[in-house]
């Protein structure tokens, strides 16, 4: 059975549209198919997810949202992927990071700061989450945005770093390109760790859909905002 | 691996496992039952609606299996996948028709081999997770017509044709739609579950 075809029987065999002869050659191939078998479970924990959600929430009803900053991209165009995770560096690693910054100064004499080694947690964001708080991180290293390029799925992306102060325009402060997905699918944004001062910012990634190299054309996949206390 | 290699690989490691069986190779008959009892589990989940009768009709398919397998082989033993959902679905049948059960003699010598449910994340994920998941993945959705597609399709149960006749899609994007939903939310649950995982290592 040909990999579109499994595709097309997943839905029919939970739903029992197919014919006795087909549902027994289709148990024989999932039998030995641990890929279809993960299919047919996501397919009916998301019937389950749906159902649960159609009963308490209205699953059908768009996602709202609200506030000046989202309002900017309120409009179906901007209507991006809402989960995005963040990479951040913990209290105590920084603290641990400091001194032991401070002693490799000592030991070599040198004035530059070493490569920052960070403990990583992640921090989901949707809408209706709460705001998204991160650490911020020691100056001197580098630090890691881990991004959730959501439910879309494109060859590469790019990204733009934007703080937002108030009363002024949005100021891009970094730029990433040519990313693919790696660890768990995420996008990893990798900026100088001095550039992530307190203050607030959003991320903007776009995902590249086509055109050529010359001209390449882009769609947007998520704006995430952010605040580095 | 393409369709054609994973087929033949199946048909090879079937029919072997077959052979050692009727040779009486117990590591081949343990070998069997974790390959192919995930998917028992599921089709007989399916069928009965109940997880524990499942887990029994498990056990008396595993039961009546290697009784017939430690005896003469079987006719077609590349289709060993077959006869195992033949009998599944046999004695699922039979379960309905029953008006009290009657349980096979217990099988000691493999019941131990049987894997844990728990094994699959996709099972280990809460309705409460899977449901928050599934709203987050419907939140990724930009165009409101897909997420018409998921609930159209897995809420109200309406047909493939009738779906894309009224939300004036094609039958390629219908796919699509269904498709990466059920990998997206896959991909979320695994993701969660690894970091359960080492939130326990960490703590």
């Amino acid at each position: 059975m040909k990999h579109i075809e499994k595709g097309l029987f997943v839905e029919r065999y939970l739903r029992g549209d197919l014919s006795a002869e087909e549902e027994s050659a289709f148990e024989e191939v999932l039998l030995a198919s641990p890929e279809l078998l993960d299919q047919l479970e996501a397919a009916e924990r998301l019937q389950g997810g749906l159902r649960d959600l159609n009963a308490v929430e209205g699953a059908t009803a768009p996602v709202e949202r609200g506030g000046a900053v989202t309002a900017l991209f309120a409009s179906p165009r901007f209507a991006l992927a809402a989960s995005v995770l963040m990479a951040v560096s913990v209290v105590f690693a920084a603290s641990m990071y400091r001194q032991n910054q401070l002693l490799e100064s000592e030991l070599a004499g040198s004035a530059s700061a070493p490569t920052q080694v960070q403990a990583l947690y992640t921090v989901r964001s949707a809408p209706g989450d709460e705001p998204v708080n991160i650490v911020s991180p020691i100056p001197g290293g580098q630090v890691v945005l881990l991004v959730d390029p959501g439910f879309e799925s494109f060859a590469s992306y790019r990204g733009t770093l934007l703080r937002l102060d108030a009363g002024s325009e949005p100021e891009a402060v970094h730029e990433f390109d040519g990313l693919t997905p790696g660890y768990e699918d995420l996008l990893a944004l990798a900026l100088p760790a001095h550039l992530l001062t307190p203050g607030r910012y959003e991320i903007f990634v776009e995902g590249l859909a086509g055109g050529s190299a010359a001209n390449p054309v882009y769609e947007p996949v998520t704006r995430l905002s952010f605040t580095s206390r | 691996m393409s369709e054609d290699s994973e087929l033949i690989e199946e048909r090879q490691a079937a029919t072997d496992l077959v052979s050692r069986i009727a040779a009486g190779d117990r590591a081949a008959e343990t070998e069997m039952i974790e390959r192919y009892s995930r998917g028992l589990r599921f089709l007989l989940r399916r069928r009965t609606r109940d997880r524990e009768l499942a887990e029994d009709l498990l056990q008396d398919t595993w039961a009546v299996a290697l009784e017939r397998l430690r005896g003469p082989s079987l006719k077609e033993p590349e289709r060993l996948a077959g006869f195992l959902s033949g009998v599944a679905r046999h004695l699922a049948l039979n379960e309905n028709r029953k008006s009290g059960r009657q349980r096979t003699s217990p099988h000691s010598d493999f019941i131990e081999a049987i894997p844990d449910d728990e094994s699959s994340p996709m099972r280990q994920a809460s309705r409460a997770e899977v449901a928050g998941h599934v709203r987050r993945l419907l939140a990724e959705l930009s165009q409101e017509r897909d997420r018409e597609i998921l609930n159209r399709f897995y809420v109200r149960e309406l047909d493939k044709a009738t779906i894309c006749r009224q939300l004036g899609v094609d039958d390629s994007h219908f796919n699509r739609v269904l498709y990466r939903a059920r990998q997206r939310l896959r991909d979320l649950v695994l993701r969660e579950g690894a970091r359960s995982r080492l939130r326990v290592v960490r703590g």
